[in-house]
């Protein structure tokens, strides 16, 4: 597999005010040439750490960091090939559009003729070919931002660093931009690393998350497997909503299929990826809302809490006789049975929608 | 990790290592403030305590020892606390009118333009007004019958510091009552309280920290004043600044002016520190950008509106007496004698003063565009580059504007009077006391410019390939030339019109327009002084004016409306 970006046991300790704060803890990772993989996690997690180390703006305390298979560790920002667009796009003030998109080619001393096409071009690819006269402060958001994306896509860096580029945009324009931003990774083929705390940016536009906590690494892999099967219950309750239900396992294939006791009901659901359980492990059965429903038929019994209308769906919030408040979210139908405050009901699930972590 | 293997690096020294380039201009900051601050100080200080080779304080105790030195130190104090309740009291009143009346917008214009004027005027100018007018013999005297009053002693300096000093006031008054966020008066008003009761529970305690600013402020400058009390002190009303410079300059007594200016220097120094390090930072003002939508502000009851706006409305009518008394002076042939027209004084000008006048614009020509060279390179290193003893370069950089002017006079007097550092008589020593004392003002406006540009725009310009030196003259220089143009405006006008230190400085080979007009005014040279002083507020007004409108034109380049919020 070619590598285009490796950290190798990368940590970075700030200290503040005589207090030592590890912010990146041992993370190491490779990204291949051409991936989108993100950064996802809580405010403080270290991921724009990371990122700020990858790009040079911070020093790792311990650790390497190499671009192309060339460690980059102690080689400054400007030397690196690096493309960095920042949380507030960092546009400069002074200067127009076209400016701001040459700025980079001038550095590099490129022919002027070249830059002038170059910067069309690049320009041309945000779909801002008619703006290069103004200024940055004349600009909305999004187009803003298409600058940013511009000014460091002309230069063809090696790798694409972007630091939650779309937390200042509103809601609308921020999923077009998703879409845009997707478009042009795969249309130009460049290795691209995302920070964000937002779920659905992460999930729509990865072909690989890396979910961080408190400095490490928690998870990576594909957005639907992270989805699926969540190696552990901050992932699960992350990323999507989660209910946990715990219990105790009774049976065990030793791998793939196991059977828990919930309450005094036996479940048969599946172990999540690369974890073995044993008779007698305590085990955590992750379910989904949205593959929660109450019904008349067989399944769970409980009582309805409390009963909420959003729309498209009724969300439930049921207590279970074993005690345990679980969410339940049901499609929307008029003419559909509706449950309400206070009723008694039986939640079912399909064993292959939930799955069992290490409690 | 908690290990011993991995030592944590943080980056604090690599600045420099990283920066090179920072490193001649460090060495050359450094090389500067201590040839013209730290040394002055200490040749100061030598003077003044090292009697016979040893530490001692007789030079002092001498000092304190006559009456007239005491009553000297007493006076400057006593003339301080008053001019600084006169002129707080004024400047509040006007800040009031400003932001809380409701009054035609040209009429904020006027009043705001007024009380300008004796902050970019020469230090002499209400002096030589109040003299026309209510010195002997003077026009307001006769016209109200009260001929024998002697107006020369604490009266005169009082009000004459108060009409200089009082614009300061407004301008750190009125910025902390427009900062004020409305719905806090609004909400004491809905909560059923009058507007007085607002005013008092409300207004006036948020202001309480503006208001002490103003107060120390005033006290400072009033401490420091030099010019006035020369002109209107006399002698029955001596005080430190005009006795430092008359033992000097009347008695050639170095020691014993040396002395007299460390009597000034600790009240001096103590109440900027205060200023700076307490006051200055206390605020209950949360500049948030956005606050509570400006609401028009509710009447403040018709009776106390009418009385604010009167005073404030016949103050700025003395103010523009005064000046058009300068004026008036300056186009008649002989003051209160013979009242006819004529351009003779400033033909007299023109000749005499001719010499006067290009050294002192030869001087601000020097003096500008190198403090502000000195100034973006002393504001940069001390708000960006993280090495060893930036904190200490920005306090030894402030030291000579926290000194009153006398002893900063004094301390050049001094230390450059002999060799190997002979510089009494050159341009060298006036331009390099007024950089040393006027480019702090630069050196704020720098380091709050670079306060509010996000580090992000820096390393942008780094993370696309630029090296320091050119993140720094192609983004970072660009994004400061409006606060550099603020700093070059204040180097300019000071050069312009300050006398307090280069008053010892000035030589047969180089003079100034300040030092004309107080020959002139102690020759009773009314007419001449008058339109030396005409000539010389025309000049700083212009140029001032014209850097007022690039430093606009500069920052409406970078600001401007809309935005991400990046660049505020």
């Amino acid at each position: 597999m070619a590598v285009a970006l490796e950290l190798l046991d990368v940590s970075k300790t700030f200290r503040r005010d005589k207090e030592e704060i590890l912010a990146v803890d041992s993370v190491s990772l490779k990204v291949e040439p051409g991936e989108m993989a993100t950064f996802l996690g809580p405010s403080g997690c270290g991921k724009t750490t990371t990122l700020r180390m990858i790009a040079g703006f911070e020093a790792p305390t311990r650790g390497s960091v190499s671009i192309d298979g060339q460690d980059v560790t102690g080689v400054p920002v400007n030397r690196r090939d690096i493309g960095f667009v920042f949380q507030n796009y960092a546009l400069f003030p002074h200067m127009s559009v076209y400016e701001n998109v040459a700025y980079g080619l001038k550095v590099k001393g490129e022919a002027s003729a070249d830059i002038r096409r170059k910067v069309r071009e690049g320009l041309d690819l945000v779909g801002l070919g008619k703006a290069e006269r103004r200024l940055p402060n004349r600009l909305s958001g999004g187009e803003q931002q298409r600058v940013a994306l511009a000014r460091v896509l002309v230069l063809q860096p090696r790798v694409l660093l972007m630091d939650e580029p779309l937390s200042n945009l509103d809601a609308k324009l921020r999923i077009h931009m998703r879409s845009e931003i997707r478009r042009i990774q795969k249309h130009l083929d460049v290795t691209c690393l995302y920070v964000t705390h937002d779920q659905t940016e992460a999930l729509t536009m990865s072909d690989r998350i890396i979910v961080m906590r408190k400095g490490r690494v928690e998870q990576v892999g594909a957005p639907m497997e992270i989805y699926s099967d969540p190696r552990s219950m901050f992932v699960a309750d992350f990323i999507g909503q989660a209910n946990m239900l715990p219990g105790v396992v009774v049976t065990s294939d030793g791998r793939a299929l196991l059977t828990v006791d919930v309450a005094g009901r036996m479940l048969s659901v599946r172990a999540v990826r690369g974890e073995t359980f044993s008779r007698g492990d305590s085990a955590a059965i992750v379910v989904r809302p949205e593959n929660l429903a109450p019904t008349d038929g067989e399944g769970m019994p409980g009582r309805i809490i409390s009963s909420t209308f959003l729309g498209g769906r009724m969300e439930y919030e049921v207590e279970l006789a074993g005690g345990v408040t679980v969410t339940s979210f049901d499609p929307f139908m008029p003419g559909k049975r509706l449950w309400s405050e206070g009723e008694e009901t039986v939640l079912s699930f399909d064993p292959k929608a939930a799955v069992a972590l290490r409690a | 990790m908690k290990n011993n293997s991995a030592p944590p690096v943080r980056s604090c020294a690599p600045a420099l290592k990283r920066d090179p380039a920072l490193f001649p201009a460090l060495a050359a900051i450094w090389l500067s403030l201590a040839v013209f601050v730290l040394y002055p100080a200490l040749r100061l200080f030598l003077t003044a305590f090292v009697v016979d080779g040893r530490i001692s304080f007789s030079n002092l105790a001498a000092i304190l020892e006559g009456w007239y030195f005491r009553r000297a130190f007493l006076n400057s104090i006593w003339l301080a606390t008053a001019v600084s309740a006169s002129g707080t009291f004024l400047g509040y009143l006007y800040a009031f009118a400003v932001t809380r009346i409701s009054m035609p917008s040209w009429m904020k214009w006027f009043i705001g333009g007024v009380t300008t004027l004796p902050l970019i005027s020469p230090p002499f100018t209400s002096s030589i007004a109040l003299t026309l007018s209510l010195g002997p013999n003077g026009i307001l005297l006769n016209l109200l019958g009260l001929g024998s009053f002697n107006f020369y002693g604490f009266w005169g300096t009082w009000l004459s510091e108060t009409l200089t000093y009082f614009p300061v006031s407004f301008l750190t008054l009125a910025a902390v009552l427009s900062a004020m966020d409305p719905n806090l008066e609004d909400a004491g008003l809905s909560l059923g309280a009058s507007s007085g009761r607002v005013f008092r529970t409300v207004t006036l305690p948020l202001s309480i920290p503006g208001i002490a600013n103003s107060i120390l402020l005033l006290f400072a400058s009033s401490l420091a004043d030099f010019a006035t009390p020369l002109v209107l002190g006399g002698h029955n009303f001596p005080i430190l600044p005009t006795q430092a410079y008359l033992q000097i300059t009347g008695m050639y007594d170095l020691r014993g002016g040396a002395s007299l200016s460390f009597l000034l220097l600790f009240p001096a120094l103590a109440v900027y520190f205060l200023q700076r390090f307490w006051v200055g930072r206390k605020s209950y003002v949360t500049v948030s950008g956005r606050a509570g939508s400006r609401s028009d502000f509710k009447s403040k009851g018709k009776a106390t509106e009418r009385i604010v706006l009167a005073v404030c409305l016949s103050l700025t009518a003395f103010i523009l007496y005064l000046y058009s008394l300068i004026l008036w002076g300056a186009v008649v042939k002989v003051w209160g004698v013979d009242n006819t027209l004529t351009l003779e004084n400033f033909r007299y000008v023109f000749t005499h003063g001719k010499k006067a006048i290009v050294d002192t614009l030869i001087i601000a020509a020097v003096v500008t565009p190198l403090g502000g060279l000195l100034a973006v390179l002393t504001g940069y290193l001390v708000q960006r580059g993280r090495f060893f003893g930036n904190r200490a370069m920005e306090f030894v950089s402030m030291f000579n504007y926290a000194l009153p002017g006398t002893v900063v006079g004094i301390a050049y007097i001094i230390a450059f009077n002999q060799r190997p550092l002979l510089l009494t008589g050159t341009l060298t020593i006036l331009v390099a006391a007024y950089i040393f004392r006027y480019h702090s003002a630069g050196i704020r406006a720098v380091i709050a410019s670079l306060h509010q540009i996000d580090p992000s725009i820096e390393e942008a310009s780094a993370s696309l390939g630029a090296g320091s030196a050119r993140t720094f003259f192609r983004v970072t220089v660009p994004l400061i030339i409006p606060a550099v143009l603020v700093g070059m405006r204040y180097l300019f006008i000071y050069s312009m019109t300050a006398i307090s230190a280069t008053v010892f400085l000035v030589s047969v080979r180089w003079t100034l327009l300040t030092t004309r007009i107080l020959e002139c005014m102690t020759e009773l040279q009314f007419a001449q002084a008058c339109a030396f002083s005409v000539t010389l507020i025309l000049i700083v007004y212009i140029a001032a004016a014209l850097l007022a409108w690039l430093t606009r034109l500069a920052a409406g380049r970078i600001s401007g409306g809309g935005g991400t919020g990046q660049w505020q």
